[in-house]
């Protein structure tokens, strides 16, 4: 007889032995969520130290975050890290505590000047907001001015135009000034200034406290961004200390923790569009039994980290956002090519899970090479896979990723498009290649400037399809090189230019190779970086995907007459297939 | 034991190797070109070079990697510094502020290939009173606009940077170079005092048909501060800075 009760009905995630002890390893505990990422979303970041495990995985996925105070093109990735750039969206470090997100902003409009504004310590100048934001300090002080009213206007942009803020708060204890309630990351003295019994006291915020001083800051943040949708997650990271000499660290942790996570509940209860993501319980729930803990009890293993990025992106994301990420890196000059094989096999650990979650989420791939049927693939140059963990190098003829996805843009176009046409191949890496046109003339690069003499040696509207494959990329003046080929282009005249992917960068950047050999990243402003509108070229831009890998890449087509755009668009386009 | 200063160096010894009868107290040793870019030398030729006895060794290896990150404005995103020592020179207001050490740390890698050599060399000559000497100011703008050398057509485009983002980058780099020589024993020499405008460029008195080379008159005056160091007489050369100019014309 079955009992007429309010919990006959329930779905499994009610009950603890169906929701938790029969749900295995890879527990779900999102039910609902009030909205999702969608494609165009911008998202920013901030919070405690494990919100930069969020925005690490967001990126290393392709996700577009939003970066409003990003490194500067010239930075390595690593000279970037070691200056904090990128990991938020401003760089404005760990950001612990909901008072010190609500003074931030506060401080960033001009709204609160803190008497305590900066640490001079060694002739450095060191920010008490963000301690650790340069290494050493701030080298003078017109510097640490100059720089602070950059970064406010950058933490203004974003708080202006994120479409989502992902905030997790960390802790409740927080030093903070007596003379205006200034909150500090750290405690003064630790990394930077110097503390003061009489100026400097702990205070350990209660649920009332945190949830008002969010409520503050959503109010505030809508005021300037009424659309600004929130994530908050609670820190799984226990205290490293507590600065209660009568408290058990371990009992401070869990009534912090306790506090933040009944604020948050508080908080989107009292705040339409605001969202809760329980990371804190995928980490810390009796089901995992610790394991998502690294040996010092404390940090969060990247095992713990995935299972949390694995739910975010199942509950929060549309599957399109993932679909349009970028996924194809820059190819590497051989030197950063060993640092990235050194860094991918130290990070095996950490990218394992979210790699057998992107293999398990994509139909399986039939590798297939499309310029010589091949099957069998190898690693490319270096030893390197592609971004979707496949071997790109087709071991019957030798192509790569670019080759076969430019071959098959080139398909895809109807043949009474191309066959007529003369065509100019610039620097073809494959020469032997199929090519459907009716002549075929060859320019190589093989000196600098080489390719420009060349260039401008040819008469006007001389071509009607001209094909670049990460040619540009290598030209001192690549501009000029660009109206060259314009030129070259006869009124009905195509070019179709592969760029090392332009998505992955807002725009467009220099770097200095060996013996002085210039090296671009293109950007999103590829259009403008060509003054294609002063030109009067217009540009179409199709993302293909190579049917060795899987790998979805841009292919530019550049033309002069809008009536191309229609021609350009077949219907056997080979636009993206694979999500991923 | 000779009493001659041997002078190890890439594109900025050519303020030397125009003067007449140089060769009586100097040996000047470059690096071959190869495909537009200076070669190394092999390791044992700088060995044999130790055990000839010079009274020093005076390197004159890269200094031009300031040149190439700062000499034109960059297509796209340029960005400033504060100079500690000098904060009140001049920002470019259309620039993007980059703290003065996340320039320095961009620098030291490009600086790496030279810092690399000037490190073996000195292990090779440390015996030896071993100078390093600064490279020569940014030339002031006109006179680069002037005299673009390959720079023309880039120049053309983008035009020459600020002269006081320029003067602030040769400083940083200097400064780099500066610590890299303390940490080795190796003594800095720093740029000829006079030799500058109120700017920190080079005078015209010190300029040649060429964007980021000093002239044979320059080199008179590091010859002079050689000397000096090296505690070798004085002995004027016997033409200088009607002097033709270098072979190696090229930035390294």
């Amino acid at each position: 007889m079955t009992k007429d009760i309010p919990y006959r009905d329930l779905p499994d995630h009610s009950f603890w032995q169906r929701g938790v002890c029969d749900a295995g390893a890879d527990v779900d505990p999102v039910v609902a969520v009030p909205f999702t990422i969608g494609v165009g979303d911008r998202v920013a970041t901030a919070g405690s130290c494990f919100a930069q495990h969020i925005s690490r995985h967001l990126r290393k996925v392709g996700f577009d975050t939003l970066c409003t105070e990003p490194p500067h093109g010239l930075l390595r990735p690593q000279e970037a890290v070691a200056f904090n750039y990128g990991l938020y969206t401003a760089r404005y470090g760990n950001v612990n505590t909901a008072r010190q997100l609500l003074q931030l902003f506060q401080r960033a409009v001009g709204s609160f000047v803190p008497e305590e504004r900066l640490w001079a310590d060694g002739g450095r100048f060191i920010d008490p907001f963000r301690p650790r934001i340069q290494p050493r300090g701030f080298a003078c002080r017109e510097e640490f001015e100059a720089d602070q009213a950059q970064h406010f206007a950058a933490v203004r942009e974003a708080f202006e135009t994120l479409d989502v803020l992902v905030f997790t708060l960390g802790l409740t204890e927080a030093w903070e000034s007596t003379g205006d309630g200034a909150v500090f990351p750290i405690c003064p003295g630790v990394a930077g200034g110097r503390f003061d019994a009489q100026r400097h006291r702990m205070h350990n915020f209660d649920v009332g406290e945190v949830t008002d001083d969010m409520l503050r800051f959503i109010d505030l943040l809508r005021e300037v961004n009424p659309a600004a949708r929130l994530i908050l997650t609670v820190s799984p990271v226990p205290l490293v200390a507590t600065a209660f000499a009568t408290e058990h660290v371990l009992a401070a942790t869990t009534y912090s923790k306790s506090v933040l996570r009944v604020a948050c509940a508080e908080i989107a209860r009292r705040r339409p569009q605001v969202a809760y993501m329980p990371s804190f319980e995928i980490i810390t729930g009796q089901y995992a039994r610790g394991r998502y803990f690294a040996p010092d009890l404390r940090s969060v293993t990247e095992e713990g980290v995935g299972h949390v990025m694995r739910v975010f992106f199942r509950h929060f994301v549309d599957a399109a956002v993932l679909g349009d990420a970028p996924q194809a890196p820059p190819p590497p000059t051989p030197a950063v090519a060993h640092l990235q094989q050194m860094g991918q096999l130290a990070d095996a650990n950490c990218d394992d899970d979210i790699l057998r979650h992107a293999l398990a989420t994509t139909p399986a791939l039939h590798q297939v090479c499309n310029l010589c049927d091949g099957e069998a693939f190898g690693p490319g140059p270096h030893g390197r896979l592609s971004s979707t963990g496949l071997k790109p190098h087709c071991e019957r003829c030798g192509s790569l990723e670019r080759h076969r996805v430019a071959s098959r843009a080139l398909q895809a176009l109807p043949r009474n498009f191309l066959d007529w046409r003369r065509a100019l191949l610039v620097n073809p890496q494959r020469k032997d290649d199929p090519m459907p046109f009716r002549h075929c003339d060859i320019a190589q690069a093989t000196a600098p400037g080489a390719l420009l003499r060349d260039l401008a040696a040819r008469e006007d509207g001389l071509y009607d399809f001209i094909v670049l494959l990460h040619v540009l990329e290598h030209q001192d003046d690549d501009r000029a090189v660009f109206e060259q080929l314009v030129r070259l282009l006869s009124p009905r005249g195509v070019m179709q230019v592969c760029f090392v992917d332009p998505h992955l960068r807002p725009w467009t950047s220099i770097a200095t190779g060996p013996a002085g050999s210039l090296r671009r990243w293109y950007g999103r402003d590829v259009s403008s970086h060509f003054r294609c509108p002063t030109l009067q070229v217009h540009v179409k831009v199709d993302d293909v995907t190579d049917p060795g890998t899987g790998v979805v890449m841009p292919v530019h087509f550049f033309y002069g007459h809008p009536e191309h755009q229609a021609a350009l668009e077949t219907p056997s386009a080979p636009t993206q297939e694979i999500s991923r | 034991m000779n009493d001659k200063i041997l002078v190890i160096g890439h594109s900025h010894i050519n303020v030397l190797t125009p003067l007449d009868g140089l060769e009586d107290s100097f040996d000047l040793v470059t690096f071959p070109i190869a495909d537009g870019a200076y070669a190394s030398r092999d390791r044992a030729e700088f060995t044999a070079m130790a055990a000839a006895g010079h009274a020093s060794v005076a390197f004159m290896l890269g200094g031009s990697r300031h040149v190439a990150l700062g000499m034109l404005n960059p297509p796209q995103d340029p960005f400033d510094f504060y100079l500690p020592e000098e904060p009140g020179l001049p920002l470019n207001p259309q620039a993007r502020l980059l703290p003065v050490d996340v320039v320095a740390a961009l620098l030291k890698r490009h600086m790496k290939q030279e810092c690399d050599q000037l490190a073996e060399l000195s292990g090779i000559f440390g015996a030896h009173l071993r100078l390093h000497v600064e490279s020569p100011p940014p030339c002031p703008s006109e006179h680069i606009r002037q005299h673009p050398a390959g720079f023309a057509r880039m120049l053309h485009e983008r035009g020459v940077a600020p002269a006081a983002f320029r003067y602030k980058l040769w400083r940083l780099h200097s400064c780099v170079m500066r610590e890299f020589c303390a940490a080795r024993d190796i003594r800095f020499v720093a740029a000829p005092a006079g030799t500058q405008d109120a700017d920190g460029c080079l005078k015209p008195a010190y300029l040649r048909a060429d964007p980021a080379h000093a002239n044979a008159a320059y080199g008179v005056q590091v010859v002079r501060q050689l000397r000096e160091l090296s505690g070798i007489a004085a002995a004027a050369p016997r033409s200088a800075a009607q002097a033709p100019s270098a072979a190696i014309s090229t930035t390294p």
